[in-house]
Parts: structure tokens; C-alpha cells; sequence
């Protein structure tokens, strides 16, 4: 047996999540995701390593339906500031004077936390998020 | 790699201010039940209720549990304590807590959550878990934890 939550106490909680991450839910969320080459802190209370790659803003999320919040919209873009591979990227908190945080893996599979279009960047090309849910499991 | 969260969103998460895990569940009580935990906690509840646990042993109308602090992602349980008189004896297998206004019954959409009791290494821990009617239990300590990874 095992600690479980029903469908309306996770959809409350990852509501919880997106609104300290966006502000609000839907397409007027205001979160940013910050993307680096390197490797992925070890803790998410540790400074970020490895260089920034490509920050992508204004990034928001529906209210959850059977616990996972997908992405408001299709995607959201942002231009690569230097080129490199991307590895692992951070959402920060954007009412909380950034000390409520997300780390996870950056790639092009579904697989991945964070799934963009494309891991090798060049600078000034365009970086497109497809998908990025919030869930509780 | 993997997911990790910062103890700023951990404690944000679990913590009784704003719309975290405390705040949703605070006012709350929670039952114990015989036999097997359901499968979801959105399924009827199964087996027999020995005990309503509250902050004032299920006696009164202002009778809701209430969390207390919150650090390193951990939130602990409040006071006044968590107590109640059992119904009837048996053995106890599982617990569901219920957010204020609980519903119970078949729902998706209640608010609520379940977990294993026994008497080492599960999700409430208790001294035993044969429990006798009209005896008075109470929870002394508890914790709700959100992981870093």
C-alpha cells in the first residue's frame, strides 16, 4: 500500500505549482525557463552551472485535468543567446524573489522534463518549448 | 537527470500559507479503516471505519485538524492534538484523509488523500494496530514530506 492523492487534491496542488511559477494559469502566465549546456545542478537550491544558452519567457499552463498541467497554447520561443548543447534548464519563481524552483533534462523526446525542438544550438537561432507538464504523481 | 525542486517551492508546496498541501488540507479529519487500501483515492471507501480522528475526538462542529509548521519541505501536524474515540474494534489497515467538507464515496473530484497504517515504516505509523472500542487514540506526530528529487 502507498501514500495516494485523488485527482482533485493534485489538480490543486499543480495548480498551486503553476501559479507561483506563472502567476496565473492560461496564456498569461509570465513563468521563464532558463536553458544550460553543462551539467544539471545537484540540487535546485544550488546556483546554476554550466552557462546560460537561451532563456525563453512568458510561458504558462491550463489548469490541471487528472493531475497534470500541459502548456497554455502550442509553444513558446525563445532566441539562442550563444550557441552550445543544451542539457538541463530551470524554471524560477517569478514572485518569490526566485527561490522557488524547477530542474530537469532538456531534449527532444517526450521522455525529457522539458522538451524542446532541437539540442544543439547555434546563436540567434530560435527555440521553440513544446512541452513542459507539471503532474503529480 | 532528474526533476528537482528547490527547498523555497518544497516548502511553498507543502506549507500552510498561500494554496499549498497544509493550507488545502487544514480542517480536515481523517478515518482508519480494516482490510486493504483502496486502489485510488478517488474509489469508495472499503472495509469498516474503527475511529474519526479530529482535533476534538469527532464530537463537535468546529472540529477540524490542523497542520503546524513547515521546513525542508516537511510539514508537521498541529495541535489542537489529533485525537478520537473507536468505534469498534479491529484491526486497522489504512487511512484516508479528508480535506474540509470531506466527501466520501466514489469521486473524482474531492479532495483527499490515503495511505497504509501500521506499526513501522508505513504511511501512519501507530503503536498497534488492534484497536479497542471506546479507547482513545491520538496522533502524536506525523509528517507530510514533498521530496527535493
Amino acid at each position: 500500500m502507498a501514500f495516494r492523492m485523488s485527482t482533485g487534491l493534485k489538480n490543486a496542488l499543480c495548480l498551486e505549482v503553476l501559479t507561483l511559477m506563472a502567476g496565473t494559469s492560461g496564456t498569461a502566465g509570465t513563468a521563464s525557463l532558463t536553458i544550460m549546456a553543462g551539467t544539471q545542478a545537484a540540487s535546485a537550491d544550488d546556483a546554476g552551472t554550466g552557462g546560460t544558452l537561451c532563456v525563453i519567457t512568458g510561458i504558462g499552463w491550463n489548469t490541471a485535468t487528472s493531475g497534470t498541467s500541459a502548456l497554455a497554447g502550442t509553444a513558446y520561443t525563445g532566441t539562442a543567446g550563444t550557441a552550445g548543447t543544451a542539457v538541463w534548464a530551470r524554471l524560477e519563481c517569478i514572485n518569490d524573489s526566485g527561490t522557488c524552483r524547477i530542474d530537469g533534462d532538456v531534449g527532444t523526446a517526450a521522455g525529457n522534463v522539458f522538451t524542446i525542438n532541437v539540442n544543439s544550438f547555434s546563436s540567434g537561432g530560435l527555440i521553440t518549448l513544446t512541452a513542459a507538464d507539471i503532474y503529480m504523481a | 537527470m532528474a526533476i528537482r525542486l528547490s527547498t523555497g517551492l518544497r516548502n511553498k508546496l507543502v506549507g500552510t500559507d498561500g494554496a499549498g498541501f497544509g493550507e488545502i488540507m487544514n480542517n480536515g479529519v481523517l478515518d482508519i479503516f480494516t482490510g486493504a487500501q483502496p486502489v485510488s483515492a478517488n474509489h469508495v471507501e472499503t472495509g469498516t471505519k474503527l475511529v474519526r480522528i479530529s482535533s476534538t475526538s469527532g464530537t463537535a462542529a468546529e472540529d477540524g485538524l490542523k497542520f503546524g509548521t513547515t521546513g525542508d519541505g516537511t510539514l508537521t501536524i498541529g495541535t489542537p492534538a489529533w485525537t478520537g474515540v473507536i468505534l469498534v474494534d479491529g484491526v486497522a489497515g489504512w487511512f484516508r484523509f479528508y480535506g474540509s467538507g470531506g466527501v466520501t464515496g466514489t469521486s473524482g473530484t474531492a479532495i483527499r488523500f490515503d495511505g497504509a497504517v501500521g506499526v513501522s515504516g508505513s504511511d501512519l505509523d501507530l503503536t498497534h494496530t488492534n484497536l479497542t472500542k471506546d479507547a482513545v487514540l491520538t496522533i502524536k506526530a506525523a509528517t507530510i514530506v514533498q521530496p527535493a528529487e
